[in-house]
């Protein structure tokens, strides 16, 4: 994965592995991609292809990650990216997630099942709450970095980077017990099919999570502590 | 699946139900080895004959929790199962393990019961069974809602004993909140649904 570069057709990089569809999307680059080289889609969309080839960095997990200075457009980028994140999450992943679960609570009459769906509930209330957060605070705390002169007091805000990352920790480790209950412990015979459309969904979703959680971890937050650390120098 | 013929209990008091169900029942296989209107009586068929289900009707439970629960620990093989007259789904969640429409099909019935049954027979001969039983101790009172503290606590043992015994309970199930704790307890008959 690590000779992907701005020449390299968004066609064949999705040919390559079908994930980057996803990943174009949020960046708001359609199909149909005709001939477009990566380049060529980030400047029509007003990407720095830099960013983007950043952010394709991160399927390689041996591949470590430098974050380069990122500009005031850089970080809106970076920022409506995980904002697209979020809307593909609420609007999609968790309806179509919540549908297999109503729908296997028809197959499935067993207690456990019922506690799955209450378990999802939880899940979900953490996670919109989560995402909320980020939204409302997080989100409008780095604008605010980026704008300021030396106005911005870090600690007037509500954010909190060990808070933040906690979040994080909770709500993967909810999708991963669920998964770990659906293939191997929840009971039950007629759902099979359901069961693996369920479980296909979770997976599909934990992939797309952990690289917006390696976004976070590893290009926002530092952007963050760098930009904070700039006020301090003055 | 065992090959001894299914004993059932049924705890219903409407004729027209019992009659339908005992006669699905007994096309699928099963036998009907009692009809009761009143869960006391149970007990002495308990005592008589190896019952493993009983398809009760949820309205003979009103008023009477204390002498059902007593029922169910004194027989803990027995699964339970609700008749459910209206269209609406039994919400609450309690002690049984599955819950069957009036309009059930004999297909659906039979796949029920062998859910059920099967469900019964891998806990009883479960030869995978994976934690010790002091990590088993501690999943219980974890299922139960009780804090590291308290387990340790309760327990007698330290709270760096009771992560241990956490971390290995989660290396083995592959599971680390409590709720999701509480699923996998509840799905290996470690904690019984009403103690949570």
């Amino acid at each position: 994965m690590n000779n992907i570069h701005r020449d390299i057709k968004l066609a064949d990089l999705v040919l390559l592995d079908h994930y980057y569809v996803l990943m174009l999307s949020h960046f708001n680059i359609h199909m149909p991609y005709g001939d477009k080289t990566i380049d060529t889609a980030c400047i029509e969309n007003k990407i720095n292809p830099e960013v983007f080839l950043l952010f394709a960095g991160l399927f390689d997990s041996n591949q470590s990650i430098t974050v380069p200075d990122l500009s005031e457009e850089d970080i809106s980028t970076v920022i409506s990216y995980l904002g697209n994140c979020h809307k593909y999450y609420l609007e999609e992943k968790y309806p179509s997630i919540k549908a297999s679960i109503d729908q296997m609570m028809i197959d499935n009459g067993s207690r456990e099942m019922k506690l799955v769906d209450v378990f999802f509930k939880e899940y979900i209330n953490e996670v919109s709450a989560h995402l909320d957060y980020e939204n409302k605070i997080v989100y409008p705390y780095i604008y605010s970095l980026c704008n300021s002169k030396n106005e911005v007091n870090s600690s007037e805000s509500e954010f909190s980077v060990s808070n933040y990352k906690d979040h994080h920790d909770d709500i993967e480790e909810k999708l991963s017990d669920l998964k770990n209950i659906l293939i191997k412990y929840l009971p039950g015979d007629n759902d099979q099919q359901i069961r693996r459309k369920l479980i296909f969904n979770l997976f599909e979703l934990e992939f797309d999570l952990n690289i917006h959680t390696k976004i976070e971890d590893n290009i926002l937050i530092p952007i963050v502590e760098k930009l904070e650390s700039k006020e301090y120098r003055v | 699946m065992s090959n001894t013929k299914l004993n059932i209990a049924i705890a219903e008091k409407s004729e027209l139900v019992t009659s339908g169900l005992t006669i699905m029942l007994n096309s699928i296989g099963a036998s009907v080895a009692c009809v009761v209107s009143d869960i006391g009586e149970l007990r002495h068929y308990f005592n008589k004959v190896s019952i493993y289900v009983v398809f009760v009707n949820p309205v003979l439970l009103i008023n009477k929790t204390e002498e059902f629960n007593k029922i169910r620990n004194e027989f803990v093989d027995i699964s339970w199962i609700a008749i459910n007259h209206s269209s609406v789904p039994i919400e609450q969640i309690t002690a049984f393990a599955a819950e069957i429409s009036i309009y059930i099909s004999r297909v659906r019935l039979q796949q029920i019961l062998s859910e059920t049954v099967s469900k019964d027979n891998s806990v009883t001969y479960d030869t995978d069974t994976l934690l010790s039983e002091r990590e088993s101790e501690v999943l219980r009172f974890l299922a139960e809602g009780n804090s590291n503290k308290e387990i340790a606590d309760i327990m007698n043992i330290s709270i760096h004993t009771v992560i241990t015994h956490r971390k290995n309970i989660t290396q083995k199930t592959g599971i680390k909140s409590q709720s999701g704790l509480t699923i996998y307890a509840i799905s290996k008959r470690i904690i019984d649904i009403k103690s949570i």
